[in-house]
This record gives C-alpha cells, structure tokens and sequence, in this order.
C-alpha cells in the first residue's frame, strides 16, 4: 500500500503564516492603507508646480518599489530553481513573479494617469514608464508559459524570468539613450508632511508586499500538497 | 493560471476606463472647465468631497486622474486579495477531499 | 440554409464553451496584438519626432528579420523532435556548449542567407545607395543583432522542444526578449543610412548590440545545460 512507502515530510503540510500573525499583518496593512490614503488627500498639501495630480506620487513610486521587490524575490526564485530544481525554489519564483505583475500592473496604470496631467498624453515613451511595460509583459509571458506549455513549463518559466530581469536592464539602457530625457528625482525635494506621507506610504506598501507574498505562497504550498496527492492517488489505484 | 488571467483582464479593464477618459478628456482641453466637470460621475460616493474641493481650485480633469489612480490601486490589491481567498478555499478543499479519499493512514500530518 | 445556419452556430459555440475554459488563444492573441505594436512603436519611432525615410527604411529590415527569424526557429528543432533525434544527440560525447552553439551556427546561417535576400530587395525598393565603408558597418550591425537574436532564439526554441503549444510561446517569450536588439538595430541601421547620422550615437549602439550578444550568450550556456540536464 502506498502510506508503506517512507513519506517525505514535505514543507506543505506544515501551515505557512497562519493564523493570528498573518491576521494581525493583513489587518495592519489594511488600516494603514486607510491612514496612508488619508495622508495623501489631507496632511499632505497639494503641490505647486503639478498641482493635485501629484498626489498620485505617493502610491505610484512605493508600487514601483514593490514592483521591483518582487522582481527581486523572482530573480532569486528563478535561479535558485534553476540550480536546486525543488518546487520551493519554483514556487518563490513564480509567487515573485506574480507579485511583481500585480504591482507592475499599478504601476502601468497609475503612471500614464498623473503623465495625462504632467505630460499631457498618457504614454509619452518615458524611460521608467517603457521599461516597466517591457518587464511586465515578460512577466506575464512567465505566467502565460506556466499555463500553456505543460510538463516543463517550470524549468522554462524560471529560464524566461532570468531573461526578462537582465533584459529589462538593457531595455532601460537603451530608452534612456534613445530618449536622453530622465524625469526629476523627485523623493530628496519633498516638504516635510509630504515626506511623511510617502514614506508611510512606502512602509504601509512594503507590508502589504509581505502579506501577499505569504499568502502567495501558501496558495503555492496547497497546490503543491494538491499535486502531490494526486500522484499518490494515481499510485496507490485509487484514482476513479 | 487563473491569476495569469485575473490580472491582465483587470489591467485591460483598468486600460479601457483611462482610454475613454482620454478620449473625453481631450475635446475637454480645448472646450469650457464646465464641459469637462460632467467628466467626474464615476466617482465613489467616499473621494467625492475631496474631489469637488480641490476641483475649483485646480484644473479640472486632476481629481478624476487621481480617484481612477487611487482606485486602481486599491482595486487590484483587493481583488488580488479576494483571488488567492478564493483560490486557498478551492484548493484546501480539494486536498480535504483527497485525503478522505485516500484513508486517514495516507496522512502524514 | 437555415440547417448550414444552425450546425455552423453549434460549432461556433462549442469554440466558445473551450476558448472561455481555457483562454489560451484570445489570451495569447492579445498579449501578442500589444507586442506587435510595442516592436513597430520602436522600428518606426514616431514618439522621437517626425520619422525620416532612412528610420523607415532600418524599421522595414528589423522588423522583416524579426519575424523571418521566427520561422526558422519554429523549425529549428522540428527535426529534432520528430525521431526524437535530440535524445541521441544528448546522449552523445559531446559537450553540450557544443550542441547548442551547433545549433545557433546553423541558424545564423539560415538567417544570413534570410538578410543576403531581404537586404538587397530593401535596397532595390527604397533606392538606397551605401559608400563602402557605411556597407561594411551595416554588415557589422545586422552581424550583431543576428546573433543576438539567433541565441536567445535557439534556447528558446530549444526549451520548448517538448512543451505543448509551442508555436504560440515561442514568438510570445522572444518578442519582448529581443526588443534592445531591435531598438539598437533600428537606430543604428538609420544612423548608418542617414547621411549626417552621428557617429558617436553609432558606435553607442553598437556597443549595446555587443553586450547583449556576450552577455546572452553567457546566459543562455548556462540555462541551455540546465535545461537538458532531464
């Protein structure tokens, strides 16, 4: 019979953030986006040169941020898959992955809004703006991978998320050539509510990466575990 | 895979509201500040004060770039949120199903 | 009429109730639809100002390249698969740097003779003249770009030897891969043709195609061994 067989005690079984501390976490971060929503529209004020579309700064450059957090969780994912070839490594790499869609997706959609104000078109081929874009449909060509291509599609999706890290440097490199424009630096000039407020806001979106990656992540874990019994359910004869 | 879906259709849809925007916002450049406040309807009841403050006393098209802004934000995170929920619940209930399935002794926790 | 009617809509919805479970091809078009306009936004880059005849005319030759390409890499490792010859191959003494450098030699060749046949028509149709030594940084150029493309190409191609639908993925995986390739290739290609293109913003180009080769090609050893490890 297949319980015969020495079970590997996989890290599936074993609960992943869960319980009062994620809680505590996904209440937090929820109150935070509150306050932090508030601080935007009243302790902040409302800037001179770009006016009240400004305003958009103090979600749009924590959610590149994060983007990029989650770029890095990809990267690191990736490779270690890559190396090691066990699912905790995929899974990391495709929650990353995922994470940093999401929060490029914000990005991409808050970005051409405030350039509708600053620049007077949404999409103007900025440097940041391009790049992301480029990145991001990599990334979802990383997910797209994941559901279409099968049996491989791990090793392929952590291959193609390598590329698309080291490429969305080269695509940086050349915009910014290509263009020869950057967009002020804009976090060491900030008056001191606005200061407080985008930090807050860094902090309160740095949290929330956290919390989604968790989650991300136990939602891997099950499907892993689902995976697993599937196996053992076909091994065993028992399946239909 | 159904996250890879989810989040481009919400990207899509969120592309779709700001290219209609733009294509009201355009004609409103050139026309009367009045023209372009009847832009402001698909405000949420909770930004609308914000928005009819600031509106006078900056250009008109800022507060409804902002509220799309900060509802995309809010919005993707959410449905992120309630996605995995909704994905865990299926999940985690499957792997029950599986486990009755396959006896208590094939279960090693 | 009215049966050929109903039996055709019966079809039609059946493609529906599958394309709604699966998503695969409305998705895949569509990601492919923004790719395509995100490659012809930068061959023939309107958002730098006004788009000169020479910028067309590089754009023209990228954008044949690229999609020329695809065609030879969708059927680079066909023949492989079809005896499943790739099995042998790995299972050969062979180092397997050796394999897939074979493979990206064999299409930059099919890709030389693609350019040896499109470069010439380019300049048929658009009336273009080169002094000698502008040929020859043309010739550099296209050098480069190719094997930048033929590289990642190859290891995609190969990655997605046995993976299902494969024809959609590959195109969908290397469009966005390649996009400095085409951007540096464009730009270069109008600087060449341009008769007062800046020399230095050449070479800055060129440079960039450069690295991208080393650097993929670094990338891809690596992966490509990962890759056929199983």
């Amino acid at each position: 019979m297949s319980q015969a067989s020495p079970q590997v005690r996989s890290d599936e079984e074993r609960p992943l953030g869960s319980g009062p501390v994620l809680s505590t976490f996904a209440v937090l971060v929820g109150l935070m986006f509150v306050a932090a929503a508030y601080m935007v529209f009243f302790h902040a004020p409302t800037e001179k040169v770009m006016g009240f579309v400004q305003k958009i700064f103090y979600f749009h450059v924590p959610s590149a941020w994060n983007m990029f957090l989650g770029v890095g969780v990809a990267a690191v994912g990736s490779v270690m898959y890559l190396v090691k070839r066990t699912d905790k490594w995929d899974r990391i790499g495709d929650a990353g992955v995922e994470l940093a869609v999401l929060f490029g997706a914000m990005v991409l959609i808050s970005g051409p809004l405030w350039g509708r104000k600053a620049w007077g078109a949404f999409w103007v081929w900025d440097v940041r703006l391009t790049s992301s874009l480029v990145l991001v449909l990599t990334l979802v060509a990383c997910k797209m991978v994941r559901g279409y291509a099968g049996a491989e599609a791990k090793k392929i999706a952590a291959g193609l998320a390598v590329f698309a890290v080291i490429n969305s440097a080269f695509v940086y490199y050349s915009v910014d050539i290509w263009r020869g424009t950057h967009p002020p630096k804009l976090v060491a000039t900030l008056a001191p509510a606005m200061k407080q407020t985008f930090w807050f806001s860094t902090l309160t979106f740095l949290i929330a990466f956290f919390v989604l990656l968790t989650l991300r992540l136990r939602t891997g874990r099950l499907q892993s575990a689902l995976d697993r019994l599937h196996l053992r359910l076909t091994e065993s004869g028992l399946d239909d | 895979m159904k996250t890879s879906l989810a989040i481009p259709t919400l990207f899509a849809l969120a592309l779709a509201v700001a290219s209609a925007e733009n294509a009201r916002a355009q004609p409103a450049d050139t026309s009367t500040p009045a023209a372009a406040a009847t832009t402001k309807k698909p405000i949420p009841p909770g930004f609308e004060p914000i928005a009819g403050k600031e509106a006078q006393a900056e250009s008109v098209s800022a507060p409804l770039l902002v509220v799309l802004a900060y509802g995309a934000f809010f919005l993707l995170t959410f449905g992120y949120v309630v996605h995995l929920a909704r994905r865990q619940k299926a999940l985690s209930d499957e792997v029950a199903a599986l486990r009755q399935k396959l006896g208590k002794g094939g279960s090693g926790a | 009429m009215n049966v050929v009617l109903r039996q055709a809509l019966i079809i039609c919805a059946k493609d529906l109730r599958m394309e709604l479970r699966s998503r695969e091809v409305v998705l895949a078009m569509a990601y492919f639809g923004i790719l395509v306009v995100l490659i012809f936004s930068f061959a023939f880059p309107v958002f730098s100002g006004a788009v000169s005849r020479e910028q067309v005319v590089a754009g023209i030759l990228w954008i044949s390249i690229t999609f020329a390409g695809t065609l030879g890499l969708q059927r680079a490792f066909e023949r492989e698969r079809e005896g499943d010859c790739i099995r042998a191959l790995l299972l050969s003494p062979v180092p397997r740097p050796s394999i897939f450098l074979g493979k990206v030699f064999g299409m930059l060749l099919f890709m030389g003779v693609l350019e040896a046949v499109v470069l010439p028509a380019i300049f048929l149709f658009f009336n273009v003249s080169l002094p000698l030594d502008g040929f020859l940084v043309l010739a550099l150029t296209i050098a480069l770009g190719t094997v930048g493309y033929a590289v990642v190409g190859t290891l995609f191609a190969a990655s997605l030897l046995r993976a299902r639908s494969k024809d959609i993925l590959l195109t969908i995986m290397l469009f966005p891969i390649i996009l400095p390739v085409l951007m540096a290739g464009v730009k270069a290609t109008s600087l060449i043709l341009l008769p007062d293109g800046s020399q230095a913003e050449l070479w800055v180009w060129v440079k960039v195609l450069a690295t991208f080769d080393i650097i993929f090609t670094i990338v891809s050893l690596w992966i490509f061994e990962i890759l056929v490890l199983d």
